[in-house]
């Protein structure tokens, strides 16, 4: 019964066969206009959605033309000299003709004529959207805080204005049966690898799907593997990010109504990128992605590791620690899985509470949360005090990665750890590593493997990974994108009384 | 495909069937045992043990048990606890005097060879009396604070280094014998320490003395960091000298003289000289020099007087033959240690002294 109900509603959508027949349809929502201006046989018929269309645009450059020609236009040829609107075009497809209407373009017919119809770009794109991006969710002290917006045609811009060749291409394609979302495969031509593009484009044509609600579901629907946990395309709504992936050689992919840029081939390292590693001195740019890359493995590590410890291997403690340890955990009732599922899953439902809850209200429950649950807690002999900073600590870690998508993998990832952990202690720990380092050398992201330049590997290509070197070092692309200009700039070899990077 | 998911599911049995020994020994629901003590007494083994109960801070706890093994002792143990007993952060073994006399029967000796459980760096002490009373005092101390001791007299005082590991190697290799640190409990009732315990195979043979442990350090030891006190004669007045030795080489060869053969000894030390007496003035070379000779006389004495006292004991535990075997391919134990009693020693020690007067 269902099934054929969808059936049913869904060629209703595809279907239609007459021109009358698409109007007639529209005509069910009450925001659709469809008027004669006169019922002269020459008169005007106007088609549109209101709720679609600049009514400024129809008043002053539609409206004015047709009145003043006075039934005087025979052909609709005609009447396209007369509206000063550049993207105008005359359609008797009445497929082409619904989508132009549901676009936000207004149908003008005559009335002796009605297989025919000039369709006049109306629409207004801005309307409710925002007109600027602080790029608050990836913020970064130093660089510019210039955010993409949900409009496509404002995204290109603000791409094309920084990098200012005729080579950058955009190539469109629509995705999504019921959204009909504008796609925009960016690419630079002479860098990038042909084939990425090949890939990327081939992919989104594939994709066969109702609404293209965000840049994320595309990232879904074309990644590599689905089953993965990890992002396989790195999103940004930073200008300076989407940029950077271009001129290395990658692909971006830009969907209307989306502020996030999906850029491609990614590698595991560049989801631990920021653009500040860039803009501050190489040795501070360094220093800091390493602590970002110490981040990681203590967010993953730190609770299994006490979970192993204090079950299994208390051997390794060293013996002053043991006092503290045991004194903390003396009056706590449950075993150390318990106790440490109780406090992550504590500070999982702070963090997601936060999250839902308006900003200002979000760091009020961050106070209440972290400090009166915490001491509460370890009074109330729930957990241990060094549980509690292990926990934290581990969160804490967590979100010094700067993509969002990244670090809630990584929060994700140690509870199969932690658990592991509670049933084979440091065993348990090393075989979920090993099934995490399997799965992760198995991941492809346009087809390049996920973990280059560790996977395959390539020393040379370490430049600009674990650490940021100077800029003198890393003027390569990287080999694993196999972009066809190797050399991004030249260096230069006598070095002057300032030592240019 | 199909192959792959057998062997996955293959591989986790593996996985799952080699951990099902493990079992969880959370650590507040275990007593940890830091040191053991052995006795001999009525013919049976007593153990004591220490743990802490963390119950209030550094407080610790005895628990004592008689039986006829090693292991059975934890029987023993277990049947007074109400947590179970695990010893695999013990630091300290020490051995009762009974016990050491009467040689750590293999029982004992297989226990500590063959217990993975026991990590090598575990240090076994010989003491001068109930290895039970010497726990009782520490039991008041706070936690490792016999190992702690131990530790720190073997890296900056006169105890030459062992732990589990130079003990088993000592008594399973040929051409050496066993030597531990002595402990005793002074008249203040506290624990010191009371130079060396010389074994012959399993059995305790001779006890040396501070000052001669200090000469043993001095030899075996790559670790040349000692102090002796020493006397010297200033015109008609003897004064104290306390030096310090920092740094230093012991060069050990065999030389056959007239079919007597001959164990050189080359003792290369870096001193420094604190307490300076009044009487000598370091700042002239004449008196550094005969300051540096007095040294060396004293130290060249003292080690031979110990090789020979170790001589006439018949215990080798400078690893005499050891060494020799090294130079000798037919070398033999039994055919050595006849000829260890005719061995004639010579001791060369050069002092260099870095520093005089300056107080540690």
């Amino acid at each position: 019964m269902v099934r054929s109900f969808w059936k049913k509603n869904n060629t209703s959508i595809h279907g239609t066969s007459s021109l009358e027949e698409v109007l007639q349809q529209a005509s069910k929502s009450d925001d659709f206009i469809h008027y004669s201006l006169s019922e002269h046989k020459n008169g005007v018929v106007l088609s549109y959605y209101q709720s679609l269309v600049d009514e400024e645009k129809i008043n002053r450059y539609v409206l004015p033309p047709l009145q003043i020609s006075n039934n005087q236009i025979i052909h609709l040829e005609e009447l396209i000299q007369l509206i000063p609107i550049e993207d105008i075009q005359i359609y008797s497809d009445p497929v082409e003709v619904e989508l132009k209407l549901t676009q936000g373009y207004i149908s003008v017919q005559l009335n002796n004529d009605h297989g025919k119809a000039a369709l006049i770009n109306v629409q207004n794109p801005k309307r409710g959207l925002r007109t600027n991006n602080d790029t608050e969710n990836e913020f970064s002290v130093v660089g510019p805080k210039v955010g993409f917006l949900e409009d496509i045609t404002t995204n290109m811009n603000l791409l094309r204005r920084k990098i200012v060749t005729s080579n950058l291409i955009f190539e469109e394609i629509t995705v999504g049966s019921v959204s009909k979302t504008k796609v925009m495969i960016a690419y630079i031509e002479g860098i990038t690898n042909i084939e990425h593009v090949n890939t990327a484009r081939q992919r989104l044509q594939d994709v066969d799907f109702d609404v293209i609600f965000d840049s994320s579901v595309l990232d879904q629907l074309i990644s590599d593997n689905s089953n993965s946990p990890f992002p396989l395309f790195l999103s940004s709504e930073r200008i300076d990010r989407v940029v950077y992936a271009l001129i290395s050689g990658q692909v971006a992919i830009l969907s209307d109504g989306s502020p996030y840029i999906i850029t491609g081939p990614s590698t595991i390292f560049d989801f631990f990128i920021s653009p500040e590693d860039y803009y501050l001195p190489w040795i501070v740019g360094s220093f800091f992605r390493l602590v970002r890359f110490f981040g990681v493995f203590f967010s993953i590590f730190a609770s299994p590791i006490y979970v192993a410890v204090v079950t299994f291997h208390y051997v390794i403690v060293p013996v002053d620690l043991l006092g503290p340890l045991i004194e903390s955990r003396m009056d706590v009732p449950f075993p150390p899985i318990i106790e440490v599922l109780f406090l992550e899953i504590t500070i999982e439902l702070l963090r997601e509470a936060g999250a839902r809850l308006p900003t200002k209200v979000g760091q009020t429950l961050g106070i209440v949360g972290g400090i009166v649950i915490g001491q509460a807690a370890v009074a109330a002999a729930l957990t241990s005090n060094i549980l509690l900073i292990i926990v934290a600590l581990s969160a804490l870690a967590s979100f010094t990665t700067p993509i969002f998508k990244m670090s809630n993998t990584i929060r994700l990832l140690r509870f199969p750890f932690i658990v592991f952990a509670a049933i084979w202690g440091g065993l348990g720990i090393v075989f979920a590593l090993t099934i995490l380092l399997t799965h992760l050398l198995r991941l492809k992201s346009l087809g390049t493997p996920y973990m280059a330049p560790l996977f395959p590997f390539r020393i040379k290509q370490f430049a600009d990974s674990f650490i940021r070197s100077s800029l003198s070092i890393t003027n390569k692309r990287p080999g694993y994108l196999r972009p066809q200009l190797r050399t991004r700039y030249r260096v230069k070899q006598g070095k002057d009384d300032y030592d240019n990077e | 495909m199909i192959m792959n998911k057998a062997l996955t599911i293959c591989v986790l049995l593996v996985i799952i069937a080699s951990t099902g020994c493990e079992r969880a020994r959370i650590i507040d629901d275990i007593l940890i045992i830091s040191t053991k003590g052995y006795d001999l007494k009525d013919g049976l083994l007593q153990g004591s043990a220490i743990f802490s109960t963390y119950a209030e801070k550094d407080k610790q706890d005895i628990i004592v048990g008689e039986a006829k093994t090693v292991h059975s002792l934890f029987m023993a143990y277990n049947n007074q606890t109400h947590y179970p007993i695990e010893y695999d952060k013990t630091m300290v073994v020490v051995i009762g005097h009974h016990l050491a006399k009467k040689g750590l029967s293999d029982n004992l000796i297989s226990s500590l060879h063959n217990d993975q459980r026991l990590g090598s760096k575990v240090i076994v002490v010989v003491s001068n009396q109930e290895a039970k009373k010497i726990l009782q005092v520490e039991k008041t101390k706070p936690p490792s604070f016999l190992y702690e001791l131990l530790k720190q007299n073997i890296e900056s005082n006169n105890t030459p280094h062992t732990n589990l590991h130079s003990l088993l190697y000592q008594y399973f290799g040929a051409g050496q014998d066993v030597y531990l640190p002595c402990i005793k409990l002074n008249p203040k009732g506290l624990i010191e320490m009371d130079g060396m315990a010389i074994f012959h195979k399993d059995r305790m043979k001779l006890h040396l003395n501070p000052l001669e442990s200090t000469f043993l350090k001095l030899l075996v030891d790559d670790n040349k960091i000692a102090r002796v006190n020493f006397p010297l004669l200033v015109g008609e007045k003897t004064v104290h000298i306390f030096a310090q030795s920092v740094s230093g080489n012991t060069k050990m060869n065999v030389k056959n003289q007239m079919n007597r053969p001959q164990i050189l000894f080359k003792l290369s030390l870096n001193c420094i000289i604190a307490d300076t007496p009044l009487e000598l003035n370091l700042s002239q070379k004449r008196d550094i020099e005969m300051l540096q000779k007095a040294m060396e006389r004293f130290i060249s004495k003292g080690t031979k007087d110990l090789l020979t006292k170790l001589q006439k004991n018949n215990v080798d535990p400078v690893g005499i033959a050891d060494f020799v075997r090294g130079k000798d391919r037919d070398w033999e134990e039994k055919e050595f240690m006849r000829m260890y009693p005719d061995l004639q020693f010579v001791v060369d020690t050069e002092v260099k002294i870095l520093q005089t007067g300056v107080g540690e």
